[in-house]
C-alpha cells in the first residue's frame, strides 16, 4: 500500500504542478478560447 | 531442632557470591515449610561483617537485610493481597501472606531455632524494593531487599562442584524417579520444583525433598496433548529454555468456557518463564519482580513508560496439568485474573486469598516460536485478534501519514511558488461604473501590457450590486492585431429578510479566466446590461490578474492525498475494534 500511495501521490502532485502551470481549474469559469479579429481596433474603441 | 529436609538447592554453607559488588559467604540457613512446599533462607555475611539473608523460594532469589522502620506496622490479620501499605514514605503492595513453620536451622544463625517455631510472614513489593515483615517476634521484624538472578550473584562453592557453572553453562541438576502410581519415569529439573503431574496416569506428585509424595492419584478427567512437547528446548530472548510443565486453564463468561494453555519454561540461571497460547496466539511471559501498584478494579495505569488498559477480568481455573511446577499445583485451583494490555505487552495480575503475582507477557509470532523450538508440527491456526497482538496497521498508518505530510508539504511549497514567485501579478485594477440604462451599453478599460504569453488571465468583477442582476459580455482585445477573446458572465445578488431571518442569494462578485493569451497590448471591452429590479448605478472594481494560482487545485490535491491516511486509519481502527470486541470492558477511545 505504501508503494501505491507513493506512486499515486507523486502522480497526483505532477498533475497538480502541470495544472497550476497550465492554469487549469475545475471551478473557474473559462472564457471562450476562440479568438476573433476585431477590425480597426488599433487605438480605437470597439463598438458592436 | 529437627533435621533439615534435603532439597536440591545448589547452595550450601560455605558457598560464596557477590551482591552489589560486595563479596559474601553463606554461613547458615533456616528452612521453612508452608502449604505449598519449602523455602530456604540462607544467612550470609559480607566481608565487612554485616549480615543479610538470601531467600530461595519458587525459583526466585531475594537478598534482604533487617531494617528499622519508624512507621507503625500493620497487623498480619489486617493485611490482604494487593493491599497498599505505606512505610517510611514508600508505598508497597502486599504480594504474599504465608503462615509457615521454621522446621530446621543449620550453621551460624542470629537466633536459636530450637524445636522450630511458627511464623506469619508478609511479602510486599514496590517498583524497586522487596520487603518482608516477619511476625515471629514483637514488634515484627522488617527486612528490605531486592530480587536478583542466579547469574547476578556470581555464586561459587556450590553443593556439587561438578554441576557448578563453568564456561557459561547452566548448573542443571536433574533428578529422576518413577511415578509412585504408574511407575512412569519422571524428572525434576530445578530445586524449586514442588509438584509434578504425571503425563501417563495423571497423578500429581508432591516434591519437597528426596521422598516424593503422591498428592492426587490419577484423578484428571481431562487429557490434553501439549502442542509443544515437554522437554522441548528453544531459545527465546537470548535464553535457552526447556518446556517442563503444561497447564490448561479456563475462564468462563456468560456460560461459555474460554480455555488456554500455559507452558512452564525453565532455565537454570534465568529461572522460570511461561509460554501462553490462546486460539493460536502466543505470548512469552515472566513474573514481575517489581510489580505495579494497582488497586483492584482500576481501568488503567502507567508502568515502565507505557499506558496499560484493563482488557479482561475474571476467574481462571486449572483444568489439566502435566509436568513440573514450582508450587503445589492442583486441578481446580482458582484465582482472579486481571489482564491489562499495551500491545505487544500484557500485564496480568493473579490474585488468590494469600497471594498476588504479576506477570508480563509479550506477544510472539507463531512462526518465531516454531523456529525457536524447532517444532515441525503445523502451527495452531490463529483465530481473531488477541488482546496483546500488535496492530500491524499502526506502523503502516504512521508511514502513510508520513507520505501524506511529505507530499502535502511539497504541494503547498509548489502552490506558494506559483502564487508568489512565478509571476502571479495584477496587471490592471480599475473602477468601472455601470449606469442604470434600459438598454445594453459598453465600458472600455484602460490599456494594459502583457510582456509575455500569459498562461491564464483572470478577470474579476467585484461590484456593489444589491437586489439586481448584471449581464456582462467581456471582450479582451489586442490593440495592434485586433485579436479578441470573449467571455460572458452573469452576476446577480439578492438579499432580504423573512420574519427575523436574513437571506442571501447569489454573489456581487464573479471571476472569469482567459487561457493562453499571447503577449501584447490589451484592453477589455465590457458590454453590460443592468437589470431593472433596482435602478441604481453599479460600481465595479475590475481586476485583471496574470497567471493566478488556482487554490482550488491545491484543495483537490490535498483531498486526494488525504484519502490514503483516512483509509489506513479506518483499517487500523477496525483492527482495534476486533481486539476490543473480545473484551467485556470497553473499547477504543478514538
Amino acid at each position: 500500500m505504501i508503494k501505491f500511495n507513493w506512486l499515486a501521490g507523486v502522480l497526483a502532485l505532477l498533475l497538480f504542478v502541470n495544472a497550476q502551470y497550465q492554469g487549469w481549474s475545475l471551478f473557474a469559469s473559462a472564457a471562450g478560447t476562440q479568438a476573433a479579429r476585431v477590425a480597426g481596433s488599433s487605438g480605437r474603441s470597439f463598438h458592436k | 531442632m529437627a533435621d533439615l529436609l534435603e532439597d536440591s538447592s545448589l547452595l550450601q554453607i560455605g558457598s560464596e557470591g557477590s551482591f552489589r559488588e560486595r563479596h559474601f559467604v553463606v554461613i547458615g540457613r533456616i528452612q521453612l515449610q508452608y502449604r505449598s512446599g519449602l523455602w530456604n533462607e540462607w544467612h550470609i555475611v559480607f566481608d565487612d561483617g554485616r549480615g543479610a539473608w538470601l531467600a530461595e523460594a519458587a525459583g526466585e532469589l531475594i537478598v534482604s537485610a533487617q531494617v528499622q522502620v519508624s512507621d507503625p506496622l500493620p497487623a498480619f490479620e489486617a493485611l490482604a493481597p494487593a493491599m497498599e501499605v505505606a512505610l517510611d514514605g514508600r508505598r508497597f503492595t502486599v504480594t504474599d501472606l504465608q503462615t509457615a513453620r521454621c522446621i530446621a536451622g543449620q550453621g551460624e544463625l542470629p537466633f536459636r531455632v530450637a524445636a522450630g517455631y511458627d511464623v506469619n510472614t508478609a511479602d510486599l513489593r514496590s517498583s524497586d524494593r522487596f520487603l518482608t515483615i516477619d511476625y515471629s517476634e514483637a514488634p515484627p521484624l522488617v527486612f528490605v531487599g531486592q530480587s536478583v538472578t542466579f547469574a547476578e550473584l556470581q555464586l561459587g562453592k556450590l553443593k556439587d562442584h561438578r554441576l557448578a557453572p563453568t564456561g557459561g553453562t547452566s548448573p542443571l541438576a536433574v533428578r529422576a524417579f518413577n511415578c509412585p502410581h504408574c511407575a512412569a519415569p519422571l524428572t525434576i529439573h530445578s530445586p524449586a520444583i514442588e509438584s509434578i503431574a504425571c503425563g501417563s496416569c495423571g497423578s500429581i506428585i508432591g516434591v519437597g525433598n528426596d521422598n516424593v509424595q503422591l498428592l492426587v492419584r490419577a484423578a484428571q478427567a481431562l487429557r490434553v496433548v501439549p502442542w509443544l512437547p515437554l522437554g522441548s528446548v528453544g531459545t527465546l530472548a537470548g535464553v535457552e529454555w526447556q518446556a517442563i510443565g503444561f497447564m490448561r486453564r479456563s475462564t468462563y463468561s456468560e456460560g461459555t468456557e474460554y480455555p488456554w494453555s500455559e507452558y512452564l519454561l525453565f532455565n537454570a540461571q534465568a529461572g522460570f518463564a511461561w509460554l501462553i497460547e490462546y486460539q493460536g496466539h502466543w505470548s512469552f511471559a515472566r513474573t514481575l519482580a517489581s510489580p505495579p501498584a494497582v488497586s483492584p478494579g482500576r481501568a488503567g495505569f502507567r508502568h515502565g513508560g507505557r499506558d496499560y488498559r484493563l482488557f479482561s477480568r475474571g476467574s481462571a481455573e486449572v483444568r489439566y496439568v502435566v509436568g513440573e511446577f514450582y508450587w503445589r499445583v492442583a486441578v481446580g485451583d482458582r484465582c482472579h485474573v486481571d489482564d491489562y494490555i499495551c500491545p505487544p505487552l500484557m500485564l496480568s495480575r493473579e490474585l488468590t486469598a494469600g497471594e498476588v503475582s504479576w506477570s508480563q507477557a509479550e506477544y510472539l509470532e507463531p512462526g518465531e516460536l516454531s523456529a525457536a523450538f524447532g517444532v515441525a508440527t503445523p502451527a495452531i491456526p490463529r483465530v481473531g485478534v488477541y488482546a496483546n497482538q500488535p496492530n500491524p496497521l499502526v506502523d503502516r498508518h504512521r508511514r502513510v501519514c508520513g507520505v501524506f505530510w511529505k507530499l502535502a508539504l511539497t504541494a503547498i511549497l509548489v502552490q506558494l511558488a506559483f502564487a508568489y514567485l512565478f509571476a502571479s501579478q495584477v496587471v490592471l485594477k480599475q473602477a468601472l461604473v455601470f449606469a442604470e440604462l434600459d438598454e445594453e451599453a459598453s465600458v472600455r478599460s484602460q490599456d494594459f501590457v502583457l510582456g509575455s504569453r500569459a498562461r491564464t488571465l483572470l478577470v474579476r468583477h467585484s461590484t456593489d450590486l444589491d437586489n439586481n442582476w448584471l449581464s456582462l459580455s467581456s471582450t479582451l482585445v489586442e490593440k495592434n492585431t485586433g485579436e479578441a477573446y470573449t467571455g460572458v458572465q452573469e452576476i446577480s445578488y439578492y438579499s432580504g429578510s423573512t420574519g427575523s431571518e436574513r437571506w442571501y442569494e447569489g454573489s456581487p462578485s464573479d471571476e472569469m479566466v482567459f487561457n493562453g493569451v499571447p503577449a501584447g497590448s490589451y484592453y477589455l471591452l465590457v458590454e453590460y446590461q443592468l437589470g431593472s429590479d433596482r435602478r441604481v448605478a453599479v460600481v465595479d472594481t475590475l481586476e485583471i490578474i496574470r497567471n493566478p494560482a488556482a487554490w482550488s487545485n491545491l484543495l483537490l490535491l490535498l483531498i486526494f492525498l488525504a484519502i490514503f491516511p483516512l483509509w489506513s486509519r479506518w483499517r487500523r481502527n477496525a483492527f482495534e475494534a476486533r481486539r476490543w470486541n473480545e473484551s467485556d470492558l470497553g473499547g477504543e477511545d478514538e
